[in-house]
């Protein structure tokens, strides 16, 4: 049970947001180490070892348009890990110790 | 004029909501303080991570509203209801519409007490915040509930099936017990055990499900709510952390509310097993697996990894519910077949197709199937007469097997002031001892069916209290319920091929 299994952070993300969920997974994918994308259809699970970085900037580069990251509010349906740091430019999730 | 960052905005927006009062002594505008043994040194350096200010919030809000509401009109529009995979989905969903709502309606209640009774600015915002959420959840619910009652049975008295229905006492009983706890209890009661731990489960998985039975209202329910789940969980994790962190003398206080709501709420979702398990006939996850993921992989294994440093273990009954998820929705599904007279909701017959994925999915699933077979006979085969035995915390029927010997039931026993009281599990007896004067106060409709409280003819009488028909109840395929749903779908052309 408490293993030393590597503990994930991550999120749910809705499939309804469509190109903007798309975007978030394709910018994590690419500033992470070790990214796994489960599909659940109405949502998708993305996580990462110990700590997930997500980046406006990447964001955007996917996405092809100006992000705002309040609308990563409208997407995440659910999170685990603990929430370090969330302004304009970056949102960082993270478990200090796990 | 620059404009402020999210941070400097925050700050600017939320400072100044909590003063020193002047002219009243502390302790009597906040009673409650120091009643739990909870002791704060500088809480003010507490921030909450979302750091959301309310214009922020308002629209954001709008935004998931609107969303909401868009997929919400199209599916009626489009006769969505008659195009689910199988009718009997929602009879699970009922059990979702008459539960679920007035449990988001007490949850805003809680939230305006906590934040009333601590006075830290961030907690305060947090859960006024989370207050409105709730309120936007119990509305969303409801305006759910009013549509499925367009062409659903069963669900045309809305404040006889959110209070008098039997199953309502078991959310109730949780709720009521957070809101007579102190403050500091009620935060962990429903920032950690409800939101972060299982209300994933209830709005993911089981929308996942309704998602792949073609129910996109129901699963565009789940994630809105959820979405605002995610800033309840960031809540409920760091006021963990403050605490803990505040001083040691507050770990083991912290603990015992961990063990005791950590059960509390495993308890309270157990239908949620056979609602992800049963009811859906195309099942795109099981519960031991949502369990797995949601509760072993990002509780246990993360947060509480986390939480070690303080000294914090895996809540006391960490372990039985590892061991039950191998029979958990089997016990509840044969458990509530056996009051399918008495329920809200119909049960149903299970067909090959439910059979050999329950099969495949549960290696102890075996030990139940000869049991569910006799219903193919005769749907009512397995009907107890009267009604169950209720567990004094939990309020659902003392029947579980001990995961450990599973032809014994689990049911265990205490004395309290020269009565024996009864409960489903250790992990209710337990928190029974912890405050058996809590327990012991609880009215329950069938006691009162019992006793004779409804009237000379008792299940008249039921019925009258809760609302419903006796044709409301018993099993789906049977039913008028499913008879209407395939006329509405021979009337729309809809293939039948399913039946």
């Amino acid at each position: 049970m408490m293993s030393e299994k590597q503990a994930y952070v991550g999120m749910d993300l809705d499939t309804s947001m469509g190109s903007i969920t798309n975007a978030l997974i394709a910018a994590i994918e690419e500033d992470n180490e070790g990214v796994i994308v489960e599909d659940f259809a109405v949502y998708k699970k993305v996580k990462a070892p110990g700590k997930m970085v997500v980046n406006r900037e990447t964001v955007e580069e996917h996405l092809g348009a100006d992000f705002d990251m309040d609308q990563v509010h409208l997407a995440m349906s659910s999170c685990f890990g603990f929430i370090k740091d969330w302004d304009e430019e970056q949102l960082i999730i993270q478990w200090d110790e796990a | 004029m620059t404009k402020l960052g999210a941070k400097e905005k925050y700050h600017a927006m939320t400072r100044d909501l909590m003063w020193e009062p002047k002219h009243f002594d502390m302790k009597k505008v906040y009673p409650l303080i120091e009643k739990e043994g909870i002791i704060l040194k500088d809480p003010s350096r507490w921030e909450d991570p979302f750091r959301m200010a309310y214009n922020q919030y308002v629209k954001i809000q709008s935004e998931k509203d609107g969303i909401y509401h868009a997929v919400s009109n199209a599916f009626e529009a489009n006769d969505g209801h008659a195009k689910v995979v199988d009718s009997r989905w929602y009879e699970g969903v009922k059990i979702f519409a008459v539960n679920v709502q007035p449990g988001e309606y007490s949850a805003h209640r809680i939230m305006a007490y906590i934040g009333r009774n601590i006075p830290i600015e961030a907690i305060r915002f947090a859960t006024f915040n989370q207050a409105i959420d709730e309120l936007r959840h119990a509305q969303i619910e409801i305006k759910h509930y009013a549509h499925m009652s367009k062409q659903i049975d069963g669900l045309h008295n809305i404040p006889a099936t959110s209070q008098n229905l039997w199953l309502n006492t078991v959310v109730k009983s949780f709720f009521d017990d957070a809101m007579t706890a102190g403050p500091f209890e009620a935060l962990i009661a429903i920032s950690f055990a409800f939101e972060y731990v299982f209300t994933n489960i209830l709005f993911l998985p089981f929308a996942s499900s309704a998602g792949a039975v073609g129910d996109d209202n129901f699963a565009a329910v789940g994630k809105t709510v959820q979405s605002d789940e995610s800033r309840h969980m960031a809540l409920g994790m760091s006021a963990l952390k403050m605490l803990l962190e505040e001083d040691e003398r507050n770990v083991p206080i912290i603990q015992g509310w961990l063990d005791k709501w950590y059960w509390r709420g495993y308890r309270m979702f157990s239908v949620i097993s056979m609602l992800v398990d049963y009811y859906p006939r195309i099942r795109p996850i099981s519960w031991k697996k949502a369990f797995e993921t949601y509760v072993e992989e990002q509780v246990f294994n993360g947060l509480f990894k986390d939480l070690r440093k303080y000294g914090i273990t895996l809540p006391k009954f960490a372990g039985d519910s590892i061991k039950e998820k191998e029979y958990y929705s089997h016990t509840v599904f044969r458990i509530l077949d056996q009051y399918k007279m008495a329920n809200p909701y119909r049960s149903f017959k299970l067909q090959e197709d439910d059979y050999e994925w329950l099969h495949n999915e549960y290696p102890k699933f075996d030990q139940f199937a000869p049991i569910l077979r006799r219903n193919e006979e005769d749907v009512f085969a397995n009907t107890s007469p009267g009604l169950p035995a209720v567990c004094s915390v939990c309020q659902l029927p003392a029947e579980f097997p001990n995961p450990d010997s599973p032809l014994e039931l689990w049911t265990q026993y205490s004395e309290y002031n020269g009565h024996t009281y009864m409960t489903c599990s250790p992990g209710c007896k337990h928190v029974f001892d912890r405050e058996p004067e809590k327990y012991t106060q609880s009215w329950w409709p069938a006691e009162a069916y019992l006793s004779g409280e409804l009237g000379e003819d008792p299940i008249a009488g039921m019925f009258k209290y809760s609302g419903l028909s006796p044709e409301e109840t018993g099993e789906h395929y049977t039913s008028r319920e499913h008879a209407r749903w395939l006329e509405h779908r021979r009337h729309l052309g809809l293939d039948k091929k399913l039946f």
